[in-house]
């Protein structure tokens, strides 16, 4: 059998086998969603998020708020975008945020960053807060460990700089 | 002025001075023997004579006398005769002695005898003519008492003129006496003189001759040495010109062996020409062939080319395909996050759903990984392609150029052959002068032979040389000291 062929059987049996396994057994295998701001890799949880976004337009607005990146309209209305690596205190990168990052709320918010790099599940969480702000978790994936950001918490920080801040509510870990 | 003297020159004069003085010492000699003997001669010849014929006159005189006692005693005539005989005899005496006398006082003295035998003679006359008369012996004794003292005069003068001649006798041989002692002490001087200068000219020159030949031998010391020193050179310099020569020798043989071999090289060259002549002939047709072969080659490759072109455009046509089934794995992908956050919002029923989305997920995130396998495989065929274009290009390029360098190797064959042809030629030209060639180095060996004998005859009278100026040294060095010896003592 050639190399080809091997990977297409290999294809075949792992998309039957996710039809084999039962739901129940999936329960504990939370995954996170692996991003770059700036140049440092972080982490998201999937279940702290509204949405994952690309390349959507953003027009500036003038606002006191530095971080705040401007207005992009999503799914018929306007959100406004901050700069994810300004809000954590790092340097920006390159080419500039192509991702958006929605946290939920009405309306979400967009937090813009650099690079999407997938999805993976971790080997453990730990809830060793970070020295850095908004890092709520450390989880390892491979050899490398990446620090869970407070979205949540972020979301929180820019509706209380923007006078847009709700009395606070229990989230869910 | 005397050191600037040649030795010859020297010794002339030398000798002209010792002949001189000797000319001199016999001249001397000769004037004072002729002295002493005119001396001797006029003290023997007159002064004697005079002498003698004064101690005769004095006996003429006497016995002039007695003839007259005895007229007188005896009265005999033949006293007479005697008397006039004596009388003769004293004349023939007194004309000697007048003759004989050269003095004044001599010819005084005679002429006192003269005149004292005048005076007695004319008594004795006046006496004889008394006795020859009567009673004449007493008249004749008496006259002859008066005699006496004219007797006795004529005696004494006579025995003056003898004391005379004799002080003359004598004072002539004082002065012959004297004059051999001047001309033995004149003698005695120029001999001393003479052996004085004689010694001095010895030394003299012997110091002169022993400083020119020592000045002569230092000289001829130096030259010898000087003459060893290049005999030596020379002999040195000959050994080398021999060995030069022979070393000469052996290469001229070798060239002529050398030139031999290239004579037969040349003829070889000649055949080998002529073989390469026609080699070419069919190296041109050779060519030819290739070159239609080639432009085959060369239209293929064209095709090859054009294909590889339309290859790349495919590749191209996938490459863009791959983007559209990676930005619809990357939406996918999207989507399922998408929807797996939304499957979490909808509580236990989104579940499922979320299986769902995560499997696509997975789905997508395969496609993903094996839309980059299949990019980096349209790359590397992209990258085939166009290495394999560039090659074939390069290629083309090469067979265009090996078309130009067929059509340079068909003009190269073309010269060649001419090239050939005049090679040929050349070659027999070569083989031509080199059999001259040969002749005259066999000529030069005979001529090089000649130069190697000359040069080791060289060498031998060198050798010769170097011997002789050694002798010359050593007899140099012996003279020298001969010399300095000689000058020391």
């Amino acid at each position: 059998m050639s190399t080809e062929g091997h990977a297409l059987e290999q294809l075949r049996s792992a998309f039957d086998e996710t039809f084999a396994v039962p739901f129940r057994s999936r329960e504990d295998q939370e995954s996170v969603i692996q991003i770059r701001v700036g140049s440092e890799p972080f982490a998201v949880r999937p279940g702290h998020i509204a949405g994952l976004v690309k390349s959507r337009k953003i027009v500036p607005v003038p606002s006191r708020i530095p971080e705040l990146l401007g207005a992009s309209a999503l799914r018929g209305s306007l959100i406004p975008v901050y700069d994810l690596a300004a809000m954590l205190g790092i340097p920006p990168g390159v080419t500039g945020p192509t991702w958006l990052i929605l946290a939920p709320g009405d309306p979400p918010i967009g937090l813009a960053f650099d690079g999407f790099e997938g999805r993976q599940v971790p080997e453990w969480f730990s809830d060793e807060q970070g020295e850095r702000q908004y890092v709520r978790q450390l989880v390892r994936i491979g050899s490398a460990v990446r620090a869970v950001l407070d979205i949540p918490g972020l979301a929180e920080a820019i509706r209380r700089r923007a006078g847009l801040a709700e009395p606070a509510k229990e989230r869910k870990q | 002025m005397i050191g600037s003297w040649t030795f010859q020159k020297k010794v002339t004069a030398g000798f002209a001075v010792m002949v001189g003085l000797t000319a001199l010492t016999a001249t001397i000699a000769v004037y004072a023997l002729q002295t002493v003997v005119a001396s001797k001669d006029r003290l023997l010849g007159i002064n004697a004579q005079n002498l003698a014929n004064a101690e005769k006159l004095q006996a003429d005189s006497n016995e002039y006398a007695a003839a007259f006692r005895g007229f007188l005693l005896l009265m005999q005539d033949h006293f007479l005769d005697q008397r006039r005989n004596a009388a003769e005899a004293f004349d023939g005496t007194f004309r000697r002695l007048d003759q004989g006398v050269y003095t004044p006082e001599g010819h005084r003295l005679l002429n006192d005898i003269q005149k004292a035998q005048a005076e007695f003679s004319a008594l004795q006359e006046r006496i004889i003519l008394l006795r020859k008369a009567k009673n004449g012996l007493e008249a004749a004794t008496h006259v002859e008492e008066e005699a006496v003292p004219r007797r006795e005069r004529l005696a004494g003068a006579i025995r003056a003129f003898v004391e005379r001649e004799q002080n003359l006798l004598d004072e002539g041989k004082r002065d012959s006496t004297a004059r051999a002692s001047m001309a033995s002490t004149l003698l005695v001087c120029l001999a001393v003189t003479t052996v004085l200068f004689a010694a001095a000219t010895a030394i003299f020159l012997g110091r002169s001759l022993s400083k020119q030949i020592g000045v002569a031998v230092q000289h001829v010391q130096s030259s010898s040495a000087e003459l060893q020193s290049s005999a030596n050179q020379q002999s040195a310099g000959a050994k080398e010109a021999a060995t030069a020569m022979n070393e000469i020798t052996t290469t001229v043989s070798e060239l002529l062996a050398t030139s031999r071999q290239i004579a037969d090289s040349a003829q070889q060259v000649a055949h080998i020409a002529e073989d390469t002549l026609k080699a070419a002939g069919r190296g041109d047709q050779t060519v030819l062939q290739s070159q239609e072969s080639i432009e085959g080659i060369r239209r293929q490759v064209d095709i090859v080319v054009s294909h590889m072109l339309n290859l790349g455009k495919k590749s191209q046509q996938i490459g863009g395909v791959l983007d559209i089934i990676n930005e619809l794995a990357e939406q996918t992908n999207i989507l399922s996050i998408n929807a797996t956050i939304e499957a979490a919002g909808a509580g236990e029923q989104g579940k499922r759903f979320a299986v769902v989305g995560d499997e696509i997920r997975k789905l997508a995130d395969r496609v993903s990984g094996s839309t980059k396998e299949i990019r980096t495989l349209v790359d590397e065929i992209r990258a085939a392609v166009n290495t394999t274009i560039l090659a074939t290009e390069a290629g083309s390029k090469s067979v265009d150029a090996g078309l130009h360098r067929f059509e340079d190797v068909t003009r190269g064959l073309k010269e060649i052959a001419g090239m050939v042809a005049t090679t040929t030629q050349a070659a027999r030209e070569i083989g031509l002068s080199t059999k001259q060639q040969m002749t005259a180095v066999e000529q030069v060996n005979t001529a090089i032979g000649g130069a190697a004998q000359a040069t080791r005859e060289a060498e031998a009278t060198s050798t010769q040389t170097l011997q002789t100026a050694t002798q010359l040294a050593q007899l140099s060095h012996n003279l020298s000291r001969i010399v300095q010896s000689r000058a020391a003592v």
